[in-house]
C-alpha cells in the first residue's frame, strides 16, 4: 500500500519536474511594421559622364551628361555625387555595374550611357538606370539623333529618369515664354522671349516697341497667345513661334485681355471689358465665332479651363471683393471656391487636375498658393512683396511665377524682377536665370 | 523492519525529489522575477525621451572613397541591345527616335556586392523635415525647423493596434526600428493621390539585423508608375546601408526573422 504511494508520489514528482519542459508558449503572430513618416531628401545620384568612341563624340558624351545631372539637380529630388568620389570612374554602360562600388559612396540610383556616331552621322545615344540598392536595371533607351539634337536628348533622358523614379511625367523638355523686361521704369521696354526650361537658346520674339503681357502657350501647336498695346488698345493676339506671323484675336469693341487656350487649343478663353464691367468669353480658333459665358456688371477676368474642358475657373469681384470661381464650361453653375481672408487672382487649373494655383493678396504679403478645385485644401507656398502669376509645368508638379522686389531709393531704382520655380512640396524654390528682369512666366507642354 | 526500510527508501525519494526541486527547478520561482527587468526597460524607454528618439546611434563615418580592388573575373559579353530601325527624325529639332534597351545580364559575380556595413551614414539634413510638413504651408505657421523639432520632442507611438506584435519585443524597441526606417525612406512628397501608395512587403532578415531579402506583396499594383515609383523608394529604404543593421534585438531574433511591413504615405493631402 505504502509502496504504491510512495510509487504515485514520485510519478508525480516526476510529471512536475517534466512539467516545464511540456508548457509551450503561446503561437504569436507575425511581426508587422507600419511606416507612415518618411523624409524628403534628395536622391543621391551618379551620372559618369558616357562612354564615347572619339573626340567629338566625347564633346557630346561630356554635354549631355553635363545638361542631364543639371536637369535632374534642379528638380530638387536628385542630388547629383561629385565625380571625384566615384571609385569606378568608368562604368560600362552595357553590364550591370558593380554595385558595390555605388553603394560605398552612398549612390541610391546610377545612369551609365554611350554616345555613338552612326554611318550617316547620326549620333546614338543610350543610357540605363540603375538601382544600386535593389540592384536592378530601372530602365534603359536608345536614341537616334541629329547632332544638332544633343541638348534635346540630355532633356529626354532626364524625363525618362524621372519619370521611372516618380512615376510622374518630366518637364524637362519644355520651354518657357515670358516678358523680358529693361529700361527705367516709367519708360518700361517689354519684349516676349522664349528660351528652353533651363535658360538655353534664349531668343527675343518681339522688338519692343509695344508693350507686351501675360503670354501662355498653345497645348497642342508652337503657339503664343498674349496681349500686345501694338495698336494702342490692348488686344489678344496670336503669335506662330515657327512662322514668326502674329494675328489680332477677334474684333470686339472694348479692349480683350487674360486669354488662356482650352486644353485641347482650338478655342481661347478671355476677358472683354465692356463698359465699366469685364465679362468672360470664348473664340473659336477655327470659325472665329465668339461665344460670351458670364454676364456681370463687376469684373469677371483670369478664366482657365480645366484639363478636361469642362469648367472653368475665374476670379471676379461680383461678390464684393477678388475672390475665386468656378462654373461649367458654358458659363452655368457659378459656385466661389474661395473663401480664406485677403483676396485671390490669377488662377490656373493643374494640368493634371487635382489642383488650382492662384496668387493670393493678404495683409499687405502676396502669396503663391494652391487649392482642391472644390476650394478645400488651401496650401500658401512661397510669399514676397510681390509674387504673382502662377504658370504649371506640364507635370503639374512644379509651379513658375516671378518675383519683384521693391525699389530701394525714391526714383525707383533697385527694384527687381525674376523667375523663379517651386515644386508642389513648396521647399525646392529655384531662381530661374533670365538676361535681365522677367515676368509673366509660360510654361510650354512637353515639346512633341 | 521492512516497514523501517520502507521508510527510508520513502524518505530518501522525498529527499530526491526536493532536491531536484530546489536544483533543477530554480526557474519555476525565478520566473517572475527574469520577466521584470524587461517591463522596468520598457517604463525607462516610454519617458519623455525614448530611446527611439535617438538618432545617429552610430558616429557618421568619414566620407572616404574606399579603394576597392578590380575585379579580377572575366566578364562575360553580354547581349547587344537591339538597334535602332528608325526612319530619320524629320528637321528641324526633330524628336529623336527611341528604343528600349532590355536589361542585360548579370556578368559580374556578386561575391563583393554583398551587403556592406555603412560606410557612411548620411548626416542630418536641414531638409530632413518631418512628415507632417513635407507640404508646406505658410498659412499654418508651420516652419519646417519647428516641425522637425516637434517630431522630435515626441516619442511616435503607432496609431495601429500592437496587438500581432511578438509580447517580448518592446513598444520602444519597435519604435525605434521605425523610426530608423523612417529616416532612410525618401517619401514620394507631392504625388498625386499619395495617400493611396501604400506599398507592403515580407522581409527577411539576417541574424545580424541586415535585410536578406524583401519581395513585394502587392506587386501587381506596380502597373501604375506612381505606385512602382512609391514601390522602388519602399524597397530602397529597405536596403540603404544607412539603415544597414537594423537597430533590432538581436536575442530577440525568433521575433523578427520574418516581418511585414507597409510604407503607408497616409498624411500626405
Amino acid at each position: 500500500m505504502i509502496r504504491r504511494a510512495v510509487l504515485f508520489r514520485s510519478l508525480c514528482a516526476f510529471l512536475l519536474l517534466l512539467a516545464p519542459l511540456t508548457i509551450s508558449g503561446p503561437a504569436r503572430a507575425e511581426l508587422h511594421i507600419d511606416i507612415t513618416r518618411g523624409k524628403v531628401e534628395p536622391m543621391p545620384i551618379a551620372i559618369p559622364v558616357f562612354a564615347s568612341q572619339d573626340s567629338q563624340t566625347a564633346q557630346n558624351a561630356a554635354d549631355i551628361t553635363q545638361v542631364l545631372s543639371a536637369d535632374l539637380e534642379r528638380s530638387g529630388l536628385f542630388k547629383p555625387v561629385d565625380p571625384n568620389a566615384y571609385i569606378d570612374r568608368d562604368p560600362a554602360s552595357h553590364i550591370p555595374p558593380r554595385y558595390g562600388d555605388w553603394r560605398t559612396i552612398n549612390v541610391q540610383a546610377l545612369i551609365t550611357g554611350t554616345v555613338a556616331q552612326d554611318a550617316d552621322g547620326k549620333l546614338q545615344i543610350e543610357f540605363r538606370l540603375w538601382d544600386v540598392y535593389a540592384e536592378q536595371q530601372l530602365t534603359g533607351l536608345r536614341y537616334t539623333t541629329t547632332q544638332a539634337n544633343w541638348r534635346r536628348i540630355a532633356h529626354i533622358i532626364a524625363d525618362a529618369v524621372y519619370k521611372r523614379i516618380t512615376g510622374e511625367d518630366g518637364y524637362f523638355d519644355t520651354r518657357i515664354v515670358y516678358i523680358a523686361e529693361s529700361g527705367p521704369l516709367d519708360r518700361r521696354i517689354k519684349r516676349l522671349a522664349i528660351m528652353d526650361q533651363d535658360g538655353a537658346n534664349h531668343k527675343y520674339l518681339t522688338d519692343g516697341k509695344a508693350l507686351v503681357l501675360t503670354p501662355r502657350f498653345s497645348p497642342s501647336t508652337q503657339e503664343i497667345t498674349y496681349l500686345s498695346y501694338a495698336r494702342g488698345t490692348p488686344r489678344v493676339y496670336l503669335f506662330n513661334i515657327d512662322t514668326g506671323q502674329q494675328e489680332v484675336l477677334g474684333e470686339f469693341p472694348g479692349m480683350t485681355f487674360a486669354p488662356r487656350f482650352s486644353p485641347d487649343g482650338n478655342k481661347v478663353i478671355m476677358s472683354i471689358a465692356v463698359g465699366g464691367a469685364s465679362v468672360i468669353y470664348t473664340l473659336d480658333l477655327r470659325t472665329h465665332r465668339a461665344t460670351q459665358l458670364t454676364d456681370t456688371a463687376a469684373i469677371d477676368t483670369s478664366p482657365g479651363y480645366s484639363p478636361d474642358g469642362s469648367q472653368v475657373v475665374f476670379n471676379s469681384d461680383r461678390g464684393g471683393s477678388q475672390q475665386l470661381y468656378v462654373m461649367n464650361a458654358d458659363g452655368g453653375n457659378i459656385k466661389r471656391i474661395s473663401f480664406g481672408s485677403g483676396r485671390y487672382g490669377t488662377p490656373v487649373w493643374s494640368p493634371r487636375g487635382d489642383l488650382i494655383a492662384f496668387t493670393k493678396i493678404d495683409n499687405g504679403q502676396f502669396y503663391i498658393g494652391v487649392m482642391h478645385p472644390d476650394g478645400s485644401g488651401e496650401r500658401l507656398l512661397t510669399n514676397g512683396f510681390l509674387v504673382e502669376g502662377p504658370t504649371w509645368a506640364p507635370n503639374g508638379r512644379v509651379l513658375m511665377f516671378f518675383r519683384q522686389t521693391p525699389a530701394t531709393d525714391r526714383n525707383g531704382r533697385g527694384a527687381t524682377s525674376k523667375l523663379y520655380s517651386i515644386d508642389l512640396t513648396g521647399y525646392n524654390e529655384r531662381e530661374i536665370v533670365t538676361p535681365g528682369d522677367a515676368s509673366d512666366p509660360a510654361w510650354s507642354p512637353l515639346i512633341p | 523492519m521492512p516497514e523501517r526500510r520502507d521508510f527510508i527508501y520513502s524518505a530518501t525519494l522525498h529527499l530526491l525529489v526536493m532536491l531536484s526541486f530546489l536544483v533543477t527547478l530554480p526557474s519555476l520561482f525565478h520566473h517572475p522575477i527574469d520577466e521584470e527587468p524587461p517591463i522596468v526597460v520598457q517604463l525607462v524607454n516610454l519617458g519623455p525621451k525614448t530611446m527611439a528618439t535617438q538618432r545617429n546611434l552610430t558616429p557618421p563615418v568619414e566620407n572616404k572613397p574606399v579603394d576597392v580592388p578590380t575585379p579580377a573575373q572575366k566578364q562575360p559579353t553580354p547581349p547587344t541591345p537591339p538597334t535602332a530601325k528608325v526612319a530619320p527624325p524629320p528637321p528641324p529639332e526633330p524628336k529623336p527616335a527611341e528604343v528600349k534597351l532590355p536589361e542585360p545580364k548579370p556578368a559580374l559575380v556578386k561575391a563583393q556586392d554583398k551587403p556592406q556595413p555603412p560606410q557612411d551614414l548620411p548626416k542630418q539634413k536641414q531638409q530632413d523635415i518631418a512628415f507632417d510638413a513635407l507640404l508646406k504651408n505658410l498659412a499654418a505657421k508651420k516652419l519646417p525647423q519647428q516641425a522637425a523639432q516637434q517630431a522630435n520632442a515626441k516619442p511616435q507611438l503607432s496609431s495601429q493596434p500592437i496587438a500581432p506584435l511578438g509580447p517580448q519585443l518592446s513598444v520602444s524597441e519597435l519604435d525605434l526600428v521605425r523610426q530608423q526606417i523612417e529616416q532612410c525612406w525618401n517619401v514620394p512628397a507631392g504625388a498625386r493621390d499619395a495617400q493611396n501608395l501604400t506599398p507592403e512587403f515580407r522581409v527577411i532578415m539576417n541574424p545580424d539585423g541586415t535585410v536578406r531579402s524583401a519581395t513585394q506583396l502587392n506587386p501587381e499594383r506596380n502597373s501604375d508608375p506612381f505606385f512602382q515609383a512609391a514601390a522602388d523608394s519602399a524597397r530602397r529604404a529597405l536596403f540603404n546601408p544607412g539603415c544597414q543593421p537594423l537597430k533590432l534585438p538581436l536575442d530577440k531574433y525568433d521575433q523578427w526573422q520574418t516581418f511585414t511591413i507597409t510604407f503607408d504615405p497616409k498624411d500626405i493631402s
